[in-house]
């Protein structure tokens, strides 16, 4: 019986839904599977009741984590059935030969493929409300909740892939398509990212993820959050013992699904549009429209020219030990050309359906590739548009971040504005000298091991200017600094070290009465006890008080840039700092100091003595320590390299062989030594990020991993 | 009526249909023959609705064809390569079309399941190529339109089985007044059925007439010309000639009284005039402007 209205016919409608019923029906099982094995382990004892609040937990994990992924490929599979017929001249003939419209297509197509989106979910929803009533767990809300999101992120992901559809005449081009164009915001991000940070002095290559709002996937699982309280409560007859509650659970954020949902539904516009305007003859074709081709030409070629290009430089000139970072711009254009040249050509052939592509008419195109690769090289490598001699002036600065000398410092124009102007002085040092940091570089990793680092070493300089505008600039420096160049006027590491240890920037290090930064927590490590301990909040104040009175003393602050790890205990203090008053890290515990005790920290010494966390037993430098890890290393050298006499049958099989008798002692006291990390260069940083005042470049130190997260990471 | 007037179709430039008309009166059986590439497809997808034409317009009963679904309930086609879905049954595809054809008449159905003898049941990709196009006939004559077009219709059908179909087809036009418009390269057989006829290539419709104006406009004269008269007299307008015995055959374009009327004045011993074949026709109607006559003649 038809319908009298043309925008709907049920026929299509329930023939779509009994053609592809495979794809619905297997993914209805699989879905179905999770709730029934919940099920089946409540059943046979294995699981425990489950709580509403449990189970809210789990509705909106699959909402924030599951569903989007699973939704992003099964989509794209539900579209590739229903707009199938799209896609062969034969169908296509025979679809729009039938009395209906294309409208009428449109919505009875869009409904059946959103009908087998739902029906797996559906039924999943079904067995998960059965767990819910057999386990106990039943909540209305969070359920119904989830179903909206769900269902919104339906709606999005099969639009998508219906736009996508509507603008490819070939089914396989239609999955690829869709993937590119849902993930083509963090690929370009990356590349450019790439590409510009080896040519751009200065620009380093971080992931930001400004672009993740065009890349729904990325931006759900990264935005969308469960947001789970617990309580602690004594355990049920153990009053001493106590177990976390769950206290509430929300869905953080679940506003960008009901965005994405609209995206959607303009996206169905737009297929819609596309549809109207689609002509038959197109089946086939990898891209439907007319103005596509041009479009997929050159955009093939531009990506296969950013990525490609570069993968090409490495494997090509890094192979000839060229240095890799920054790139050489001819080499790198070549590279672009070859790889911009096979990108434009095999989309060429894709289009024309041939191999045969090579002949005049493309020769305008090979000269836009060739024109662009250069120019995109060229405007980048020479830093045409000024990108890396950008300084932004004090006037134009919400605050500056610095990393710098393992500290990260806060500077805000209304009560640093010298500091800043200091600063800038120095960042315009580093650009002026640009030619001999890069080469100075170069040669230092070149000829590494000849390195003295009691003269000589590496640092980061790394800058984040936030600006009144809300963006930011972002520079990161790696330098290499010597102690010749640090006596001469007017060099950067000159600048540099007078900067870091100017009487404001060593309080600040402290973060001395700043009312920005609440500290939070501290801890102390003592590495010949290979100990640990946690302060309390009044031994926090305490401590921080005596260092302030040493720093005041003279006794802290001044940082050291080379080796000299003669003059610092192997005792560690690290402190976590509560961030308020900067909006963008607001109530966040982003910051963290480390304080090497010093021989001459008599305030802070003190004050930790007297709390018992050190003996003067404690008090070794980190050279003695050194030695001691030296020696530990040399002991186990020999159980792991015996004599060869242990394999002639002097010792029975199996027997342990310990260090000979003078190094017993030792050895067995440092076989429980914590496990260390040489630091080299270029592990530097990564060992110990943030707030040592001491020696980046000195023996080997154990950093807690938790010291990593620093504001400066962030 | 089916009419197209001016239609261009552009395929990336080339101009696959160049102008083309036509006009297929209601209740008549258009023929639609030319070579291949001509554009004969082309335009049989303009008038079904896939394609839409770049210029010009195509009509039916003065309306629109393009996006009209309440006139294409009454457009039936069969295309050169018909479609069905990959695992459907006879059954299934009869169902298909009845939710779409609101005319689509079980009754027929049924009938028709007589003279097809296909078992419903089986699917239609494990039957042969002649079994499929009678099921593309059984379920469209269902449909019961009043415009019917096919595209090479009979292709891979047994002569008896064609010719039942025709039968059939021939059968809806004189009861029901359905128009039909047939694209074949079988000129002998488009000679029994049709009615009107039209010529294409490159993308225009050439010539357009009914059999009899086309049959009346040209003519097959066998002519004994009296002892001595050895050759044709250059005098006469003859599009070919030719000679067996002393019998001459010659072909003129005019009507046959005017041939004889012409002859007679060199006193022939016989002059007779002899119908045209849909084939000669096309022969000598395209011969004379070099045209491949070859591709569109079996």
């Amino acid at each position: 019986m038809k319908l009298k209205t043309s925008f709907f016919n049920p026929t299509l409608y329930v023939k779509n839904l009994t053609r592809f019923w495979p794809l619905w029906g297997l993914t209805s099982f699989f879905g179905a599977l999770i709730p029934i094995s919940g099920i089946m382990m409540y059943l046979n004892g294995s699981m425990q009741r489950i709580t509403p609040l449990e189970l809210s937990q789990a509705y909106y994990g699959g909402v924030a984590y599951f569903a989007p992924i699973v939704m992003l490929c099964y989509c794209v599979l539900c579209a590739m059935a229903v707009w199938s017929y799209l896609y062969n001249a034969r169908s296509v003939g025979m679809m729009h030969t039938l009395p209906i419209s294309r409208e009428g297509l449109f919505v009875t197509n869009f409904l059946s493929g959103m009908t087998m989106v739902a029906i797996p979910w559906v039924v999943t929803a079904f067995f998960c409300v059965i767990l819910s009533l057999v386990c106990g767990g039943f909540a209305a809300g969070p359920l119904f909740l989830t179903i909206l999101c769900v269902f919104g992120e339906g709606v999005f992901y099969f639009s998508s892939a219906t736009a996508a559809a509507f603008i490819t005449g070939n089914i396989f081009a239609l999955p690829l398509l869709y993937f590119l164009f849902h993930f083509l915001a963090p690929l370009l991000e990356s590349l450019i990212g790439t590409l510009s940070s080896n040519l751009v002095f200065g620009l380093s290559h971080i992931y930001t993820g400004v672009a993740d709002w065009l890349s729904p996937t990325v931006y759900i699982v990264k935005r969308v959050k469960v947001n789970s309280v617990y309580t602690e409560v004594p355990y049920p007859g153990e009053p001493n013992v106590t177990t976390s509650v769950l206290q509430s659970v929300t869905l953080e954020n679940a506003w960008i699904i009901f965005v994405y949902t609209l995206v959607g539904l303009a996206l169905l516009g737009v297929g819609y549009v596309l549809y109207r305007y689609r002509k038959s003859e197109c089946a086939g074709e990898v891209i439907a429209m007319n103005w596509g081709r041009p479009v997929f030409r050159y955009g093939i070629a531009a990506l296969l020219a950013l990525g490609g290009g570069q993968l090409l430089y490495i494997i090509i000139f890094n192979s000839f030990d060229l240095d890799q970072d920054p790139y050489h711009i001819l080499p790198l254009i070549f590279c672009m050309l070859i790889a911009g040249l096979i990108g434009y050509y095999g989309a060429c052939m894709l289009l024309a359906k041939t191999l045969r592509v090579f002949h005049k008419g493309t020769l305008r195109g090979v000269g836009i590739v060739a024109a662009g690769c250069v120019a995109v090289c060229c405007v980048v490598g020479f830093d045409m548009l000024g990108i890396a001699r950008r300084v932004p002036s004090v006037d134009s600065v919400k605050y500056v971040r610095l990393y710098t000398a393992n500290n990260t410092y806060y500077l805000f124009p209304d009560e640093d504005a010298d500091v800043i102007e200091q600063l800038r002085a120095v960042h315009k040092s580093i650009i002026d000298e640009r030619g001999y940091a890069q080469s100075a570089m170069k040669s230092a990793n070149r000829n590494e091991s000849e390195i003295d680092f009691t003269q000589n070493t590496y640092v980061t300089f790394r800058l984040s200017y936030l600006l009144k505008n809300g963006l930011s600039v972002d520079r990161n420096y790696f330098l290499y600094l010597s102690k010749d160049r640090m006596s001469e006027p007017g060099t950067y590491d000159n600048m540099m070290d007078s900067f870091v240890n100017s009487t404001e920037m060593k309080l600040r290090r402290l973060r001395f009465n700043d009312s920005r930064f609440r500290v939070e927590s501290g801890n102390i490590s003592v590495q010949k006890r290979d100990d640990g301990f946690e302060f309390s909040s009044r031994e926090l104040s305490e401590i921080l008080n005596a260092i302030a009175d040493d720093t005041k003393s003279g006794n802290w602050g001044q940082y050291d840039w080379f080796e000299n790890d003669a003059d610092i205990y192997a005792v560690q203090l690290f402190f976590w700092y509560r961030v308020n008053g900067i909006e963008e890290l607001s109530d966040r515990v982003l910051d963290n100091i480390t304080v090497y005790l010093r021989p001459g920290m008599a305030h802070t010494i003190d004050a930790l003595k007297r709390m018992g966390y050190v003996t003067d037993d404690d008090l070794i430098t980190q050279e003695e320590m050194r030695k001691i890890w030296e020696e530990r290393d040399r002991a186990e050298h020999r159980i792991y390299n015996p004599p060869e006499a242990y394999y002639e049958g002097e010792t029975p099989l199996g027997s342990i062989i310990y260090p000979t008798e003078e190094v017993t002692t030792e050895a067995v006291d440092v076989f429980d030594a914590p496990e260390t990390v040489p630091v080299t260069p270029q592990t530097a940083e990564a060992t110990n990020p943030n707030g040592a005042d001491n020696n980046p470049n000195s023996s080997p130190q154990t950093v807690p991993e938790s010291s990593a997260a620093s504001a400066g990471s962030s | 009526m089916i009419q197209a007037e001016n239609v261009v179709k552009l395929f990336d430039g080339f101009r696959a249909l160049d102008g083309a008309s036509l006009t297929v009166p209601t209740g008549s059986v258009y023929g639609l023959v030319g070579p291949n590439g001509a554009g004969k497809s082309t335009i049989i997808r303009h008038l079904t609705g896939i394609y839409r034409q770049d210029s010009g317009s195509v009509q039916m009963n003065g309306e629109n064809v393009w996006e009209n679904p309440a006139l294409k309930e009454k457009i039936a086609a069969i295309p050169d390569d018909w479609f069905y879905f990959n695992p459907s049954t006879v059954r299934d595809m009869m169902r298909f079309y009845r939710g779409f054809y609101p005319r689509f008449s079980m009754e027929r159905y049924e009938k028709l399941k007589e003279v097809f003898q296909i078992d419903e049941k089986r699917v239609i990709r494990r039957l042969s190529k002649g079994m499929q196009k009678q099921v593309a006939f059984w379920l469209t004559l269902c449909c019961m339109p009043d415009f019917l077009i096919l595209d090479e219709p009979v292709d891979g059908l047994d002569p008896v089985m064609r010719r039942q179909v025709w039968s059939l087809v021939m059968g809806d036009v004189s009861q029901n007044g359905t128009t039909v418009l047939v694209s074949s390269h079988n000129l002998r057989e488009l000679e029994d059925v049709c009615d009107h006829v039209g010529i294409m290539d490159h993308g225009k419709v050439l010539v357009e007439r009914s059999l009899e104006q086309l049959q009346d406009n040209m003519v097959k004269l066998q002519v004994v010309f009296p002892e001595g008269v050895t050759e044709v007299p250059a005098e006469l307008p003859t599009l070919h000639a030719s000679k067996t015995g002393r019998v001459h055959t010659l072909i003129m374009r005019m009507n046959a009284a005017e041939a004889e009327k012409m002859v007679s004045a060199y006193h022939p011993l016989l002059a007779e005039a002899v119908p045209l074949t849909l084939e000669e026709i096309f022969i000598y109607e395209l011969g004379g402007v070099d045209y491949e006559v070859k591709d569109i003649l079996l």
